[in-house]
């Protein structure tokens, strides 16, 4: 764990946001496929219900399609969650720079060796 | 020549006192005088001749010449009565003109008259009448101005040529017209002699000035004579007529042509007044001036002293002789508007130019030279008039009316001018406008043709499209290849069970898969969750810092949530396969048995439910 450096730190929230974002927007198609499932099973349900088939039958389609449309609102949700997700990596990764980006540099072009130099040595008074 | 013309018209009233230098003048100082005297009347006279007193100059003139000329030499009066009477009969033929047109009737001359008698000894106020008249027209407004300049000098003419008669100079200057300033001194001296009769002849003899020294003037006066009497219709005939002949003799100018043609007239009438006596009786200027002639002139003259002394009295003459010279002026002036000023620089200057501009007149000269000792000797009585005279605020006035009219029309014209080339700039902008506006239509008119071709191009990019596999095609279903979204392409309509069954069975199979798909998906959300926490835990680990692992937390927190929802999608796709399995299960135990009796029946179909079920219903 302690290996985490800052640069560590940057590459794995950027490809984390990625992920997040290819991820939700996968996603976001699959739940469209899947809203258009529902919408055809409600349909189809209909069609059954013309006719004549019993009640049952019917309802239990129709209930499917309300699944179904079910499930693509949750893959929604999932997206929009993704979303979410992958805008708070980026946040994080700009915090990241914000507080680190510039004592990194100076670190790394310290004069001197500071590998072993504890934080409160340069803490803020 | 200007000198006696202007002398006469204002002198005759002012002319007594004018007379009496004038004979001075005349007798001995005459260069002197004159020089002296035209110099200082000069501007007045100028001024008044410019515009009337050319009219009220010439018979002025005449006057002058005449007394002069009788002073001087009866002989030149003779030849110079001659010369003048053309000018006279120009002046007087104006002045009648003139007249005519103002349309002075017997009344106003009667007016006149009378005005003249009672205004016979003072000069002013046959300015007054004359200052009447003048509203009518700028020359008698100047008329009264240049009369009283005029008058001085005809008066200084008359008496002059009265000088002898020197009672009759002063008398004439205030009564009579300045421009028949010979007649008027003749009317005045016999006025002062005979007192209203005399005045009115003088006043007659200042109208009849004009007449009568173109009767003098005009050795054919007879019928000139008769012309006048006549009074202003056939004066302005005659006179104006006569006044083209003295322009004729004398271009120079109009106004000296009248001015000499007076003033050869009261030559001559000076000299016959001055043969007869100092009397000068009006008539008698008409008949002595023509000596010769004297009985039928005198008759004549009477009649015309009478017939024009109306008009001819000092309004009437003054105006007639402004008139009159502004008339000839205008011809003078086409031929030389010097005559005016050559006039009054004649007679003002000296005798010598007046004797010049006279002398091209012919017989003149002579006339010139008594016009020239009457205006020496008007000079001295011009200066005294000066003062009077000097009332150019009428001339002003007149010329301010008179520029005012002319600036309005000036204006309008301008005005009209100026709108429209407005309105031609303003139409014109506008059909440019139009007509740029319509190019412009028919242009985008004709190219839209031109546009809707370049759109159909587009078609040339359809490479990132792939193509659709299709594995097979059934009656009901298109049944795609791998990598497309669907597995299958179906109709839209379910009307039996198996296609419901293979229907439900295609969404089993999609939904069971997307059961498959979001369970991997929980385990990304998950394994993303657990990166996030990871994170964290490094970054509290390293003692990033509190924002930082603010940042992470939070990123950690949606990371979980969004677990949380593939958790949910994947319970959703679950469920839905699980449904559908399920109706799909119910949906072949419930039909499966009929249709399979459908199947084993030789018929493809059942028939009516209610062939089956109509017994138990029943």
């Amino acid at each position: 764990m302690a290996d985490l450096t800052y640069r560590q730190l940057r590459r794995a929230v950027t490809d984390l946001g990625k992920d997040v974002t290819r991820a939700s927007e996968a996603i976001r198609g699959r739940a469209q496929q899947i809203h258009e499932e529902a919408e055809d099973t409600g349909r189809v349900a209909e069609l059954i219900r013309a006719m004549g088939v019993d009640t049952a039958t019917t309802a239990e389609t129709t209930e499917l399609s309300k699944i179904m449309a079910g499930m693509s609102q949750a893959a929604n949700a999932y997206a929009a969650a993704a979303n979410t997700t992958a805008r708070q990596a980026v946040a994080a990764h700009e915090q990241a720079v914000a507080s680190h980006d510039g004592i990194n540099e100076a670190y790394n072009r310290a004069p001197v060796d500071v590998s072993d130099l504890k934080p409160a040595w340069l803490q803020q008074q | 020549m200007s000198v006696g013309t202007v002398p006469a018209a204002v002198p005759e009233p002012n002319e007594p006192p004018a007379t009496t230098p004038t004979a001075a003048g005349d007798a001995t100082a005459e260069p002197g005088l004159f020089t002296s005297l035209l110099t200082a009347v000069e501007p007045a006279r100028s001024d008044g001749f410019h515009l009337d007193p050319a009219a009220a100059g010439s018979s002025a003139a005449f006057h002058t010449q005449e007394q002069t000329a009788d002073d001087t030499a009866d002989s030149k009066a003779g030849t110079r009565g001659s010369g003048r009477r053309d000018s006279v009969w120009r002046a007087w033929m104006l002045a009648g003109a003139e007249r005519w047109k103002k349309g002075a009737g017997a009344h106003v001359k009667r007016l006149e008259v009378q005005k003249a008698q009672a205004a016979a000894n003072q000069v002013r106020e046959s300015r007054q009448v004359k200052v009447n008249r003048s509203e009518g027209s700028v020359s008698n407004s100047r008329s009264g101005n240049a009369g009283s300049g005029p008058n001085g000098a005809a008066g200084k003419g008359t008496g002059g040529g009265a000088q002898k008669n020197s009672k009759n100079a002063p008398k004439n200057g205030p009564k009579s017209s300045p421009v028949n300033s010979g007649g008027g001194s003749a009317g005045t001296r016999s006025g002062g002699k005979g007192g209203d009769t005399a005045a009115n002849r003088g006043a007659s003899g200042g109208g009849r000035g004009p007449a009568p020294v173109k009767d003098h003037t005009g050795t054919g006066t007879a019928p000139r004579g008769t012309n006048k009497p006549s009074s202003a219709g056939a004066g302005t005939a005659g006179g104006k007529p006569g006044a083209p002949g003295a322009k004729g003799d004398s271009k120079t100018a109009p106004a000296p042509a009248a001015t000499r043609g007076p003033a050869p007239a009261p030559v001559k009438g000076g000299q016959g007044k001055a043969t007869d006596s100092q009397k000068g009786k009006d008539l008698a200027a008409g008949p002595k001036t023509g000596p010769g002639k004297p009985d039928p002139r005198s008759g004549r003259a009477q009649p015309q002293a009478t017939g024009k002394p109306d008009p001819a009295k000092d309004g009437s003459a003054t105006a007639a002789g402004q008139k009159l010279p502004e008339k000839q002026t205008p011809g003078k002036n086409g031929q030389s508007k010097t005559p005016p000023a050559a006039a009054a620089g004649e007679t003002k200057p000296g005798p010598k130019p007046t004797a010049s501009g006279k002398t091209p007149d012919g017989k003149t000269p002579s006339k010139d030279k008594s016009k020239d000792e009457g205006k020496a000797s008007g000079a001295p009585g011009a200066p005294a008039a000066v003062g009077k005279p000097l009332n150019t605020r009428e001339s002003r006035e007149t010329g301010y009316r008179d520029g005012t009219r002319a600036a309005r029309v000036t204006a309008h014209v301008k005005s009209y001018g100026d709108g429209f080339k407005d309105g031609w700039t303003d139409t014109s902008e506008a059909a440019a406008r139009e007509k740029t506006r319509l190019d412009q239509a028919r242009q985008e008119r004709k190219t839209p043709r031109k546009e809707p071709q370049p759109v159909p191009p587009k078609p040339a990019t359809p490479p990132t499209v792939q193509p659709l596999t299709v594995k097979e095609v059934t009656a009901t279903h298109v049944h795609l290849g791998d990598g497309t979204a669907r597995p299958s392409l179906a109709r839209g309509e379910v009307r039996s069970l198996k296609q419901f069954e293979r229907r439900l069975t295609d969404k089993a199979e999609a939904l069971t898969k997307a059961a498959e798909q979001t369970k991997a998906l929980k385990a990304h959300a998950d394994a993303q969750a657990d990166r996030a926490l990871r994170l964290l835990e490094d970054a509290k680990t390293v003692q990033g810092g509190d924002k930082l692992t603010g940042a992470l937390a939070k990123l950690h927190d949606t990371a979980r949530a969004q677990a949380g929802k593939a958790e949910e999608v994947h319970k959703q796709a679950l469920r839905s396969a699980e449904a559908a399995r399920t109706v799909l299960a119910n949906t072949t135990t419930r039909y499966q048995a009929m249709y399979q009796a459908v199947v084993d029946s030789p018929e493809t179909t059942p028939a009516e439910a209610a062939f089956y079920l109509g017994d138990h219903h029943g």
